[in-house]
């Protein structure tokens, strides 16, 4: 169980690292497509067809494998009070019931998007002319990965291997906060 | 049904699921006992997401972290001390000033409290300001981010509801100042009450225009940004994307503190912040539809209808409703479920559109200090290590104060429509 345990953990951190890299290249993309579109419009006047269409897609992408990221790190945003106040190992106990509430939801995501994605795939879209199924895949492939992360971390919990996560189902914050800096040596004001 | 789905989502967040889970799980469960196609969740996740307009998020998540590692936050910084630091509360005040500028460039609230938290919290408690008052102030202050355009919460509400972005954006200014002002008003009272420290500096014109000839180029990016978009030259996911470009060009080649090798890093830092916003916008498009089906928000509308046809007492049961919302649900996903319901109450009684779509993103900031999902609070907590009770103690007293201007731009809409009048909007 050790084994596969590290290396489902393993595989799901290889997955985190390929999300990280398509992040940044979806980023990067979708901002030169906008601003190609201005200048094409303001300073060609020769407005593009193609760009709203195209940066639209790379968002929906970025927005899936963002959140698998998230996942993974326990950046997604949740209440906390509540739980942390649990007393003892209490919370060890009802996390096992998040994680398959989460993996069942996603399952039910992932089919439901694989279908939809089916359904349109002689589709084209009204810009560029590719096949629908192309921006449809974010959804069911997110989710996937998303399952990964969750099993990964169940995985984790029960047999902790050095490949693993310890971040917590969800951050009470959106931004990644440095480590209490009061004491420390923050910046001063002049 | 109502039942059903209240309880769901009040237990699903309390468990601690991601809030975008909790839109999503109880979603699930409601269709599932509609015995409605589950096809209708992919396919509301996806069209919730496929929104042009909705593009100037990732933008201005983007945007906010390029000039927070390009050297811009502390320049902001440097620059508000100057101006109000030798006020008794001196960086109370810096705090409080640096968040409205900076509120001018970021659209979200979260990156202005982590940003100005991270660097003045420290600095405020050194110089011998109490730990609560510190973390109160960033919090509070953090929450001008989105009313001072740009703003995402008024980006959602104008995808969603068809107002003009451009329109809410305007109407925010005035608020927003006035939010600023009321806050160091009551700083200085504090201040001067307890005797809180203020900034020795020797004021002399030149220091100031040395400090505002470094900050300039970064106060220049509100102008780019707010005039882009009023003037009608860029959409504002146009514009967005133009302050990813000139906050690049800020870090590069005028701060030169943005080194080359921290940008796939920031891309992903921001990818992964938006990623979370986008499920959240994603769920609340499913969780909405299920709303709608139900016919809950009409079975709301017609009961608030039949209270009163007032629209003064509407907006204030409306301003009742959405505090006690803000309390449990993240902004965003608030005015995806609820502001199309609202609208239509508040046009039914005559309230202009444009003022009643402010007066729920002013709500909803207010929500941003209301535990237990009080998001801004949570911040500062990560900051300081508070627990979130002495937190939201402390910051108690600001929440009343925007309470009380939340009061004022409800009852005097000249405030919120002065300027989209000016610029055509209304």
């Amino acid at each position: 169980m050790k084994t596969i345990s590290y290396w489902i953990n393993v595989l799901a951190n290889g997955q985190i690292r390929l999300c990280s890299n398509l992040l940044f290249v979806l980023g990067l993309v979708m901002s030169i497509v906008i601003l190609l579109q201005v200048f094409f419009r303001f300073f060609l006047q020769l407005p593009l067809p193609w760009s709203e269409e195209f940066a639209r897609y790379l968002m929906i992408w970025m927005a899936m494998l963002g959140s698998v990221v998230a996942l993974r790190m326990g950046r997604h945003l949740g209440v906390r009070v509540l739980v942390d106040r649990l007393p003892g190992r209490t919370y060890d106990v009802i996390v096992p019931f998040l994680q398959l509430v989460m993996i069942f939801f996603l399952g039910v995501i992932g089919v439901q998007g694989i279908d939809l994605a089916v359904a349109n795939w002689d589709q084209k879209t009204a810009a560029m002319e590719i096949p629908m199924l192309i921006p449809y895949l974010a959804i069911p492939v997110g989710s996937w990965m998303m399952i990964l992360d969750v099993v990964a971390d169940m995985f984790q919990d029960f047999f902790p291997t050095s490949a693993g996560s310890n971040a917590k189902i969800a951050a009470t914050t959106l931004e990644e906060i440095p480590p209490s800096t009061v004491a420390g040596n923050g910046g001063t004001p002049t | 049904m109502i039942l059903l789905i209240s309880i769901t989502f009040l237990l699903t967040l309390a468990l601690g699921f991601p809030v975008a889970f909790c839109l999503g799980i109880t979603a699930l469960i409601a269709l599932w006992v509609g015995d409605v196609p589950l096809l209708l969740m992919a396919q509301r996740m996806f069209t919730g997401m496929d929104s042009f307009p909705l593009m100037a998020v990732p933008f201005f998540v983007l945007a906010g972290e390029l000039m927070n590692r390009g050297g811009t936050t502390r320049r902001i910084i440097d620059f508000a001390n100057i101006l109000v630091g030798r006020i008794p509360g001196g960086l109370a005040h810096t705090n409080i000033v640096a968040s409205m500028f900076f509120g001018g460039i970021s659209g979200s609230a979260v990156a202005d409290a982590a940003a100005l938290g991270t660097i003045l919290i420290p600095g405020m408690t050194r110089k011998g300001f109490p730990l609560g008052f510190s973390a109160a102030v960033t919090a509070a202050s953090s929450t001008m981010g989105p009313i001072i355009p740009p703003s995402i919460l008024m980006l959602i509400m104008g995808v969603s509801t068809g107002i003009s972005i451009g329109g809410l954006f305007a109407a925010g200014i005035i608020p927003g100042i006035l939010m600023g002002l009321s806050m160091m008003a009551y700083s200085y009272i504090v201040a001067v009450r307890r005797n809180f420290p203020r900034e020795e500096i020797v004021f002399s014109l030149k220091l100031l225009w040395k400090e505002f000839c470094a900050a300039g180029p970064a106060l220049l990016a509100p102008v780019i940004i707010l005039g882009g978009i009023l003037g009608g030259m860029f959409t504002p996911t146009e514009a967005a994307a133009v302050a990813v470009l000139y906050s690049f060009i800020l870090g590069q080649f005028v701060y030169r503190e943005l080194q080359l090798k921290e940008i796939p890093s920031i891309f992903i830092q921001s990818g992964i912040t938006t990623a979370v916003l986008l499920l959240i916008i994603a769920m609340a498009n499913i969780f909405s539809w299920v709303l709608t089906s139900e016919q809950i928000p009409t079975r709301i509308a017609g009961l608030l209808l039949k209270i009163t046809h007032n629209p003064y007492i509407i907006l204030m049961l409306i301003n009742v409703f959405l505090l006690f919302v803000g309390m449990f649900m993240e902004g965003g996903a608030a005015i995806i479920i609820l502001a199309p319901t609202l609208l239509a109450v508040a046009k039914t009684v005559g309230i202009d559109p444009m003022h009643f779509g402010f007066v729920m993103v002013f709500n909803l900031v207010v929500g941003l200090l209301t535990p237990p999902l009080g998001v801004c609070l949570f911040v500062v907590c990560g900051i300081t290590n508070l627990s979130l009770q002495r937190m939201s103690r402390a910051t108690f007293p600001f929440m009343v104060l925007e309470i009380g201007l939340l009061l004022l731009v409800t009852y005097c809409p000249a405030i919120v429509l002065v300027i989209p009048r000016m610029l055509g909007y209304v």
